[in-house]
């Protein structure tokens, strides 16, 4: 685009309509958004209750708000209110995101949903049109960002597109990246101080991997920070040759922020390609923890979780920001649940370096043999550290203790909730790698070879029904678990939300069920089955006094590549069906109490 | 603002702005009908970005679907890169060629996009059915590279099962059965280019694709 743009970017998009013949432009519907409320800075830092402003509701990464109509005393009136089929296949993983009323869904194939939040009603849809060439290896999108009175979505094709929150007309885009060199992008932006921070994907195509902000109003690049430094820069010493260039570390996950010191934190990918001998080094900041300057785009501080991988074990998810305390005193901290199976306390200081607080597993996990008690860094076990021609077994397996699917934390019940997936193994080997192709896979390991490598671990009796997905509650405060869930049969692919009623909200399992448990106990309260999986990110909010819980279903992408590989494990009549996709949005909110309504009667 | 939908209806928004717009010399000073004559690619080329270079000059044989008198140069890097594919490079249960097709005409490789890529193998044409065995030339058949699930680049090949695979999803095609799909998310086989030997001896394609390249149209 970028050849047109320069000619006459105010000309794109009626071109584009005259050379396809197709719309990329809105679909009206048959309402309106009117009196839209301007999303600013001081909104996103202190949310409304009644709104859900981002991806996690807040700049923290809680997964929470502090909405408390709906109770476990009250959850069994829970009711679908409305529900709107996305007319798309494949993983349906973004929020709703709502502001004073109106709804905002992203899908995959690059589509945004305006809807009325309290109706259903359709106000405007947005369809990308995405290159025929185009490869989606990971098809979907995780959200969209709200600010001023635009809506920001970050696509396919490594492109920002902005348009008008009222009209889902497209303001402005701006590509970041060249998708047919294998760059995409999967998440939702950061948007802080006029800012729209986002980052790439792409780690399975021998991308380097960065993030770019860029101007809210017009599009125009801020700053881009390689999460793979260069020659000249610091950490380039922690990669050997020419590895730097395709060393990956790609940002798939939205960032969380913290407004008083600036400073913004990203969780980063793998380094590409998978085998760790394919690039010798610690290589920094694959698997790590960054702190961005939100003005300047400088790394501030960073802690890698886990060096040189060689497991796939993605530490996108971004770091919640919570305040815990030791030894008396309160630390203002970061707290990630691993993909290496490690739940990580680290400190944050005021001048964004990040200190190591404590880490201990949370799932089953037998490659680190220790962990340095000042810096965190782990020791491993050789003999689980695969290699190219080297097959070795290792716990949990390359999808990890926790994938992309957020934790949550509840500042009512000091507990964090995480969507794990335990007593699962893979058993993997590289085979050498030959050059890369633009926009072609550059793993080093065959999909066969990912595929089938999923195992039990040792002891595990597949006779009987297996526990693998959880969800667990840690009391933050006191360091320890304070209870499980466990699906049998099932991983759990399950984005978690938490609320002021007590009650944790996820679906992720194979039986399409979405689910509500008592935040306290854990006990599930309520649960119902929908149309297609849940590895949608639900989200809670407000309109005229009544409570929404909101989620999209609508399996796909790894859940369902990992629950394929789960079902191999299984004996034949445990297997669960194949899973019907297709995307649903679902509006839940407290219908009137039947029983009541029938005693009146008599 | 007007319905995009009855703007495009009408006609009449884009031809007024093929004559007045900046940027209609970026679409080569053509017409609507023109362009969609040179097919998706090439209007991928000039609408959104694609990498291709399609209107460095019309026509654009080098992003065009291959079609019946052309022949295949073998688009793998190495020795061979360029070489004209011929049947004795090929073995049955041997290595599989990555090949471009280049127009009889004007002898353009038609690199110009990567869904005109073929993956050409050879196996036991006794194990063909009816309709691949019609395409194929003594075992020998042509693939699209492009998986039919979500583009991308098919590389695997697994002679002893006669199955073509993508490194992406795990798709798993099969090749004496016309690309029918045996595994993995692909719902689409994947499409034959026909071949045929010509009056002398040479490999070329005998038809066009059997469907089109690539995944399903989006919805």
């Amino acid at each position: 685009m970028s050849r047109l743009r320069k000619r006459g970017g105010r000309w794109l998009p009626v071109l584009a309509l005259a050379c396809l013949g197709v719309t990329v432009a809105p679909h009206a519907g048959s309402a309106q958004v009117k009196d839209y409320k301007p999303v600013t800075d001081e909104r996103l830092a202190n949310p409304e209750p009644e709104n859900w402003l981002q991806y996690r509701g807040n700049y923290k990464g809680w997964g929470y708000s502090p909405l408390d109509q709906i109770t476990s005393a009250n959850i069994g009136r829970l009711t679908p209110m409305w529900s709107y089929s996305t007319g798309k296949l494949e993983g349906h993983q973004a929020p709703p995101i709502v502001n004073n009323g109106v709804m905002f869904v992203s899908t995959p194939g690059n589509q945004v949903v305006a809807l009325d939040a309290k109706t259903g009603d359709q106000l405007w849809t947005y369809k990308r049109e995405l290159p025929e060439e185009l490869v989606q290896l990971h098809p979907t999108n995780r959200g969209v960002g709200l600010y001023g009175d635009k809506v920001y979505l970050a696509t396919l094709d490594a492109c920002v597109v902005a348009l008008s929150a009222k009209t889902g007309e497209q303001v402005w885009e701006k590509c970041i990246a060249d998708w047919s060199d294998g760059y995409y992008m999967t998440l939702s932006p950061l948007i802080a101080k006029g800012k729209v921070m986002v980052g790439v994907s792409g780690g399975e195509f021998g991308i380097r991997g960065f993030i770019t902000a860029v101007d809210a109003e017009t599009g125009q690049e801020a700053w881009k920070t390689y999460t793979v430094p260069g020659p000249g820069e610091p950490g380039f010493e922690t990669w050997k040759g020419d590895a730097w260039k395709t060393g990956g570390a790609p940002v798939w996950i939205q960032g969380n922020y913290d407004p008083k010191n600036n400073v913004a934190y990203f969780g980063t990918g793998n380094g590409g390609p998978w085998m760790p001998d394919t690039r010798p080094g610690d290589n920094l900041y694959a698997t790590s923890a960054l702190a961005l300057d939100v003005d300047t785009g400088a790394i501030k501080g960073h802690h890698q979780y886990h060096w040189n991988d060689a497991w796939d074990w993605d530490e996108v998810s971004a770091p919640i920001l919570v305040d815990v305390e030791r030894g008396g005193k309160t630390i203002p901290a970061l707290v990630h649940a691993g993909r290496n199976g490690y739940l990580w306390t680290l400190e944050r200081h005021e001048d964004g370096k990040i200190g190591f607080i404590e880490g201990k597993p949370y799932v089953n996990q037998n490659v680190f043999t220790g962990l340095d008690p000042k810096t965190g860094r782990p020791s491993y076990d050789p003999t689980k550290v695969p290699g190219t021609n080297k097959k070795l077994a290792f716990c949990p397996g390359l999808w990890g203790g926790k994938d992309w699917p957020p934790e949550a934390y509840n500042p009512k019940t000091g507990m964090l909730y995480i969507p794990a997936n335990d007593n699962l193994c893979s058993e993997l080997g590289g085979v050498p790698i030959t050059g890369r192709a633009p926009g072609e896979m550059y793993v080093g390991v065959t999909i066969d070879e990912i595929l089938s490598s999923l195992r039990f671990r040792d002891g595990v009796d597949a006779s009987k029904p297996v526990d693998i997905g959880e969800v667990q509650a840690w009391d933050l405060k006191t360091g320890k678990k304070a209870w499980t869930h466990t699906f049998q049969d099932s991983a759990n692919w399950g984005p978690l939300l938490t609320t002021g009623g007590d009650l944790v909200f996820g679906g992720g399992t194979s039986d399409r069920k979405f689910r509500a448990f008592d935040a306290k106990s854990g006990k599930v309260v309520w649960e119902t089955r929908l149309n297609s999986g849940v590895t949608g990110v639900p989200s809670t909010y407000m309109v005229d006094g009544v409570q929404y819980i909101a989620v999209q279903a609508g399996w796909g992408v790894d859940a369902e590549r990992m629950m394929g590989g789960i079902s191999t494990l299984l004996p034949e009549n445990r297997r669960p069906p194949k899973m019907t996709q297709g995307g649903v949005i679902w509006v839940f909110a407290l219908g009137k109490d039947q029983t009541k309504q029938q005693a009146a009667a008599q | 603002m007007p319905d995009p939908a009855n703007r495009i209806e009408s006609g009449s928004a884009a031809e007024t702005l093929s004559d007045t717009s900046p940027v209609s010399a970026a679409c080569g000073g053509m017409d609507r009908r023109q362009l969609l004559a040179l097919g998706s690619a090439a209007v991928a080329a000039c609408c959104l970005g694609s990498s291709t270079e399609a209107f460095a000059g019309l026509p654009a044989p080098a992003a065009e679907r291959p079609k019946k008198g052309d022949w295949l140069v073998v688009a793998d890097a190495g020795d061979h890169e360029g070489k004209v594919v011929t049947l004795d490079m090929l073995t049955a249960g041997g290595a599989m060629i990555s090949a471009w097709p280049v127009d009889a005409e004007t002898k353009t490789t038609r690199s110009g996009t990567r869904f005109n890529k073929v993956l050409v193998v050879r196996a036991e044409p006794d194990k063909f059915d009816e309709s691949t065995l019609a395409k194929s030339v003594e075992g020998v058949v042509a693939f699209s590279a492009v998986c039919t699930h979500q583009a991308c680049a098919v590389t695997g090949w697994i002679p002893e099962d006669a199955m073509l695979a993508c490194p992406c999803h795990g798709s798993l095609f099969s090749v004496g059965e016309g690309g029918k799909v045996l595994g993995g998310p692909a719902r689409k086989r994947l499409p034959i280019l026909p071949l045929a030997v010509d009056a002398d001896g040479m490999l070329t394609v005998a038809d066009a694709f059997t469907a089109k390249v690539g995944p399903a149209a989006q919805t």
